[in-house]
């Protein structure tokens, strides 16, 4: 499941849906806003229609190429405060090595490959992340 | 025939643009539109195309394709 949303997600409901009896490990990533010197918001933009097909094939890959079961992903677009949630990454499997390492994957590829952009706005200033 | 070439991040507020249409010669090739408007709007060598909403390389284009232009991704 991918979701590129502006609302909040909840850590906890996302477990439960990733959860399954067959499955003994779930891994999760959750990326947050960093505090930074005189960081006071970031803002994030997407290319929505192409970014939610490159999260759909990141999926597909990753349950392809991993022995997981399931796979959420979820990006917010908006502006967000220091502490806010900015992704979410979960993989159910039946065990550790594949969660792990599916998990990872997920990040690396969405860092490449997906059209998604931070900008971080300080106090008189502003920058695009590179 | 019409393309519609949308912008992000830097490269919108650069064009002070999301997007426009252009009117190009039947036959042209992604990477001569994509030097037209570098060079109309300063675009650095940083940058990434894509043609239809995947990454393209130098596609003959066609009428009502949508072509983005954007910087290094930085989600996640």
């Amino acid at each position: 499941m991918i979701r590129i949303t502006r609302n909040d997600f909840s850590i906890d409901i996302e477990i439960r849906n990733l959860k399954r009896k067959s499955c003994g490990a779930l891994c999760i990533f959750v990326g947050t806003v960093r505090k930074e010197q005189g960081l006071k918001e970031i803002e994030i933009e997407t290319y929505k229609d192409m970014a939610e097909r490159n999260l759909l094939e990141i999926e597909k890959k990753a349950l392809k190429q991993f022995d997981i079961k399931r796979a959420t992903i979820i990006h917010r677009t908006g502006s967000f405060a220091l502490g806010d949630n900015i992704l979410f990454i979960g993989v159910s499997a039946g065990h550790r090595k594949a969660a792990f390492a599916a998990c990872r994957y997920i990040l690396e590829e969405i860092k490449k490959n997906v059209p998604i952009w931070k900008k971080e706005i300080f106090e008189g200033r502003e920058r695009w992340v590179m | 025939m019409k393309i519609r070439v949308k912008y992000f991040a830097s490269f919108r507020e650069k064009t002070g643009k999301r997007e426009e249409e252009i009117e190009c010669v039947p036959g042209m090739r992604l990477q001569s539109l994509v030097n037209s408007l570098k060079e109309k709007y300063g675009f650095g060598p940083r940058i990434l195309i894509s043609l239809n909403h995947e990454f393209g390389k130098n596609e003959e284009l066609h009428d009502g394709d949508v072509v983005a232009l954007f910087p290094p991704v930085s989600g996640g």
